[in-house]
């Protein structure tokens, strides 16, 4: 599988990074190589009927929902002002940005 | 006073502490000074806390004024320190990331909380590879972590500050995080033992998220005994994980495992993964006088076969960086961490995450976005999935013949800086034996296991001696199990 430098763009543009010229040739012959070795799970032909989408299932992981009540836990909860403060850019209370519409 | 840091344990300090003969203050003042004399070559340390000599001299004074209190603390004076990637409330935590060069904890985490309820004390945070990514550290935004066994080698990694603090006597044990071998591998590097727990049983609650299905918290310490303690103190349910194991779910996975006999262990040997090829002569001949060693101490060994096994680091690579590229998601300038201005919120995006996150992360998060793409999806995601599935069915069935799997940690010594740097999958390679233990997420524990003499020489023209590591893997929530045959093999 080779990457193509248009890919690692669309993909960075995808993750929200921005790459310079030579990172995204870089990126595209890392990939391209990584991609290489990774593609030996394509020999494998069993369980491909099963629908994992989880994995651990055959170890017997043990695995279920957990479920709580949708309360607040005040025994836990840091003092609100100190996670707006944690913020880049802040006034008072609130955590500030940049506006998204018209 | 002069303190034998080198043989020091928590027992012996326990001891010492009960004795009188030595204090809290009197134990972080010796480490601060080892960490004056050699951590500026090393570069083991983020950060050396201001307050390590107050937190130590509080713990002296419960000793002395509250002996009913400090009877219930049983890590009461305790020197830790942390890797960066986890929460101290009041303390920086930043991952060794440009990103959260300035950001301030406002909680603990978990496994801070136990420690702390238990007296520990906390004398600085560990650098690392950024967010973890990595195996030598070289990913660091602050600068790699030297190998204190040889200072033109690697200390390993990602955990590499946690395995190197230990090594050179800087403090006396350490937390790292272990994704796909970030807790062994520096530990087999630097000669010291770290523990893989089992996944849930250690809460991940404060820890900065890389794989969330593979992610755990372990100990870092000199002896398997440490590393048991320190496990017992930090592990159990927690409503703030709910990935964590409740005792119920532990009691039942031991269940399934109920034929151990922890006085009669039967150890298993991998044939097909020590015939696959780039194994370093020296790591296979330890391994065998390993096995030699075991067999004399009356351990039985046996030949088991994974045929999936080889698949592993392949999986690994398709899964870890599709959890990343969804983990890192949170870095977006705007709730915490580091901003650089763009001309409209895209651009806030695109420049923080561009400029502010280094090569190896967002080379993880472009290779996750790949394969979590639609048209690659089935292709990768779901079939590492299904393969994956295939590793544990065949694990499953090795247990019902051996107890415990032995492999290498690593497949070679500790590399030089800048070896593998140009290439990544050469550097992936040496995860090759540690990622399966986070793949199906069995517990694992790397012990040292001799040395190899080199025929350089040092500054000081001593031939240089690097430690290698084996690693034992054991059934779900048998952690009592490597214990066991870590504590049979260090003194056979």
């Amino acid at each position: 599988m080779t990457i193509t430098t248009e890919e690692i763009q669309k993909l960075a543009s995808l993750a929200r990074l921005k790459l310079t010229d030579e990172e995204t040739e870089q990126y595209a012959k890392d990939l391209s190589g990584i991609l290489k070795y990774v593609d030996q799970i394509q020999e494998v032909t069993e369980g491909v009927d099963t629908t994992s989408t989880s994995g651990k299932t055959s170890a017997d992981f043990p695995h279920r929902n957990t479920m709580r009540d949708d309360v607040s836990d005040q025994e836990i909860n840091p003092e609100p002002q100190r996670l707006v403060e944690a913020a880049p850019k802040y006034q008072g209370g609130f955590v500030e940005v940049k506006k998204i519409l018209g | 006073m002069t303190i034998d840091l080198k043989t020091l344990t928590i027992s012996k300090v326990r001891e010492m502490f009960t004795k009188g003969t030595l204090t809290s203050t009197e134990l972080v003042q010796a480490y601060l000074d080892q960490i004056n004399l050699h951590d500026k070559e090393v570069n083991a340390f983020r950060e050396v806390y201001s307050d390590a000599l107050e937190q130590a001299k509080n713990a002296d004074d419960i000793r002395k004024n509250d002996p009913t209190q400090a009877s219930t603390m049983s890590l009461l004076g305790i020197p830790f320190a942390i890797k960066d990637n986890m929460q101290i409330n009041g303390k920086h935590a930043g991952a060794a990331s440009k990103i959260l060069e300035n950001y301030v904890s406002s909680y603990d985490a978990t496994v801070i909380a136990k420690l702390k309820k238990a007296g520990a004390i906390f004398i600085g945070r560990l650098n690392m590879d950024e967010f973890a990514m990595g195996g030598s550290t070289e990913n660091s935004a602050y600068g790699v972590v030297k190998n204190p066994n040889d200072l033109s080698r690697v200390a390993g990694g990602s955990s590499g500050g946690s395995a190197a603090s230990v090594a050179m006597d800087a403090v006396l044990v350490s937390l790292g995080s272990d994704t796909g071998g970030s807790i062994r591998q520096p530990s087999s590097y630097c000669g010291v033992v770290g523990l893989k727990p089992t996944y849930g049983r250690v809460s991940r609650h404060g820890l900065m998220a890389m794989g969330s299905s593979l992610d755990v918290i372990g100990p870092i310490a000199k002896t398997v005994e440490e590393v048991e303690e320190i496990f017992n103190v930090i592990s159990g349910q927690d409503r703030y994980d709910a990935t964590t194991l409740s005792d119920e779910d532990v009691k039942g996975a031991i269940g399934k495992s109920s034929n151990i006999n922890l006085q009669k262990l039967r150890v298993g040997i991998v044939p097909e993964l020590m015939n696959m090829g780039g194994i370093n002569p020296v790591v296979l001949k330890n391994l065998n006088d390993s096995i030699e060693k075991l067999k004399n101490a009356g351990v039985e060994i046996k030949e088991v076969s994974l045929p999936h096994i080889k698949y592993s680091l392949a999986v690994y690579y398709v899964l870890m960086p599709a959890e990343v590229s969804s983990n890192m998601s949170r870095f977006d300038s705007i709730k915490y961490g580091g901003k650089v201005e763009g001309k409209d919120l895209l651009g806030d995006y695109l420049n923080t995450r561009g400029e502010l996150l280094g090569k190896e992360v967002r080379r993880r998060i472009i290779l996750g976005t790949y394969v979590l793409s639609s048209g690659y999806h089935d292709a990768y995601y779901n079939k590492a999935n299904i393969v994956r599935d295939l590793i544990a069915a065949d694990f499953k069935k090795a247990y019902e013949e051996v107890d415990v799997i032995l492999t290498p940690t690593a497949p070679s010594p500790a590399f030089k800086m800048g070896q593998n740097s140009s290439d990544p999958v050469a550097m992936y390679l040496e995860d090759i034996f540690t990622v399966t233990a986070n793949l199906i997420g069995i517990p694992a524990i790397s012990i040292p296991s001799g040395v190899v003499e080199l025929d350089e020489v040092n500054s000081a023209g001593e031939k240089i001696k690097l430690p290698l590591g084996i690693q034992f893997m054991a059934p779900l929530c048998r952690e009592d199990v490597l214990f066991a045959i870590g504590k049979k093999f260090t003194t056979a």
